[in-house]
């Protein structure tokens, strides 16, 4: 049973990782910098609440807010960069970070014993301060307002800017704030997210959020579907759950993952959610009978 | 109300636009005509932000709209339609025709909200209203994408209009429409002018342009050549022979 738990826990964390992608590629940006601010949320809560006593909920706060504020001023560069060059600039900044924690050394003396980030060795005995109901209650709030925005008109003017910035423009959707905030947004909530990792699993090394862990972050997303807020969490859901599931392969599990995200990609660009979303409106648009409508006629 | 002085564009060394000036009041259908590569789709370029202007100025009501960027010239009521379609293909009928009105939300609640507040509703009834005016209703849960060519014509209009502009600016509207849909464009066109709107049309479709425009301006390389309403421009030697050529 508390096996089944840790793996629903290590999914609910990796929805917030890719919800954080998704808030980005919603406005049409292809972002691989969601690991960068994942590594500082899990390194700041880590060291706020660990070093300094502070408790869980404003740790990740103050983590969030500060991720929000570097993704305002990656996001503004960002606005003249686009499909591949994005990328490229984006995951350069998450190596930034991870070099950054690489040789980031910083250690407190408590109860007798040096604790802190130790460079290469990682950042060991954060305290365990997370558990499945403060992830639950993360994930139902980004879930919450992910949904919210998706209802709203702010929500028609994401999608407006993914689908044609041009056209977008020329009907008065204000190109640079929705962008910039829609990063800064998803910089917050990759923030949140990570300082929830690292006061999880309590020892955390920059070496865990390299390139690896930005492409993963872009398959829960491609899997799941990037048009709906829902897509993003199942696709977090069943790619955690996979590499459980497929034990039985032994050594060759890994291949056999990467074989079915492969297949996955091929039979369902649009991500699962999405491509099963669009068929069942269609087969209802089918079931009801249209007439032609001619102007004039 | 709407004034372009001396407008210029160029392309490195192409002169896409030179020294335009032309000026439209409310409700007035303006014309603007020329042979492929005059300049017509680059004129809407420019007044609508699309390309940054080289030389000259436009100013709407007063307010210089010169060096705005799309969104804030839409604001001041400049809309467009697009040549080669432009749609959220996989927005809906409707929510193609509601993006544009965020731009009339008084309050921030009804930018941000997930619930219809009072604004909304209102909102709402323009849109279908919109929607049905452009024989769009049935199709209003739609993905614009999945609608035909002709439709999609429609409602690119349609989302125009949702801007509640002052000059809408038409880019090729009947550019593939059938003779039916062309009556129906005709009498749009005029009922857009007749409510105060005034209208930039931009055409290859003379008997279009010869049916509804108050006034036409005719392009050749990128200068105006004539203007005046249609019976003198058709008349103009200097525009056949731009249109034809010249007799030798």
């Amino acid at each position: 049973m508390s096996y089944i738990l840790n793996i629903l826990e290590l999914a609910g964390l990796n929805m917030l990782l890719a919800l954080s992608v998704y808030a980005t590629l919603k406005v049409g940006q292809f972002s691989l910098a969601q690991v960068g601010f994942w590594s500082i949320g899990a390194y700041g809560t880590g060291m706020l609440t660990t070093l300094y006593g502070f408790p869980l909920l404003p740790g990740v706060l103050v983590c969030g807010a500060a991720c929000a504020v570097i993704g305002v001023m990656l996001g503004y560069p960002c606005l003249r960069i686009r499909g591949i060059y994005l990328a490229l600039a984006t995951v350069a900044f998450s190596e930034v970070v991870r070099v950054f924690f690489h040789n980031f050394k910083f250690q407190v003396e408590k109860g007798g014993k040096l604790v802190g980030p130790d460079a290469t060795l990682g950042f060991r005995g954060i305290d365990v301060l997370t558990a499945w109901p403060q992830i639950l209650c993360a994930v139902l709030v980004a879930i919450g307002v992910f949904a919210w925005i998706e209802r709203s008109r702010l929500g028609l003017s994401a999608n407006a800017v993914r689908e044609d910035e041009t056209a977008a423009a020329c009907a008065g959707v204000n190109i640079v704030a929705i962008k910039v905030g829609m990063f800064a947004f998803g910089a917050f909530v990759a923030g949140v997210g990570g300082g929830l990792y690292s006061t999880y699993v309590s020892f955390i090394n920059s070496d865990n959020f390299g390139f690896h862990l930005a492409l993963i972050s872009i398959f829960y997303v491609s899997v799941g579907g990037t048009e709906r807020f829902y897509g993003p969490v199942i696709g977090a859901l069943i790619l955690t759950a996979l590499p459980e599931v497929l034990r039985f392969a032994g050594d060759f599990r890994m291949v056999v993952y990467g074989v079915i995200v492969l297949a996955l990609m091929v039979f369902f660009p649009r991500g699962l959610a999405d491509e099963f979303r669009v068929r069942w409106t269609a087969l209802l648009r089918q079931r009801r009978p249209q007439q032609d409508t001619a102007p004039g006629a | 109300m709407l004034q372009v002085n001396h407008l210029s564009k160029t392309f490195g060394g192409l002169q896409a636009v030179s020294d335009l000036s032309f000026s439209v009041s409310p409700g007035e259908i303006f014309g603007l005509i020329g042979p492929n590569g005059s300049g017509k789709t680059t004129t809407i370029n420019l007044l609508t932000g699309i390309f940054p202007v080289s030389a000259g100025t436009f100013v709407l009501d007063g307010h210089d709209l010169t060096r705005e960027k799309p969104e804030r010239i839409v604001r001041a009521g400049m809309a467009r339609t697009f040549q080669n379609l432009r749609l959220f293909a996989s927005h809906s009928v409707m929510d193609n025709v509601r993006t544009g009105q965020t731009i009339h939300c008084k309050s921030l609640l009804s930018r941000f909200s997930a619930f219809a507040t009072g604004e909304e509703r209102e909102f709402q009834r323009e849109a279908e209203e919109l929607v049905k005016r452009f024989g769009l209703g049935d199709r209003a849960d739609w993905p614009a994408g999945t609608l035909s060519y002709g439709e999609k014509k429609r409602l690119e209009i349609a989302r125009a209009l949702a801007l509640r502009p002052k000059v809408l600016l038409l880019d090729e509207p009947a550019a593939g429409m059938n003779a039916v849909e062309l009556e129906w464009l005709m009498k749009a066109i005029r009922e857009i002018g007749a409510s105060g709107t005034a209208v930039i049309l931009v055409e290859h479709h003379m008997k279009l342009i010869m049916n509804v425009c108050h006034n036409i301006a005719v392009l050749n390389f990128g200068a105006k050549i004539a203007e005046g309403p249609p019976g003198e421009i058709a008349r103009d030697p200097e525009v056949i022979t731009a249109y034809l050529g010249k007799a030798h």
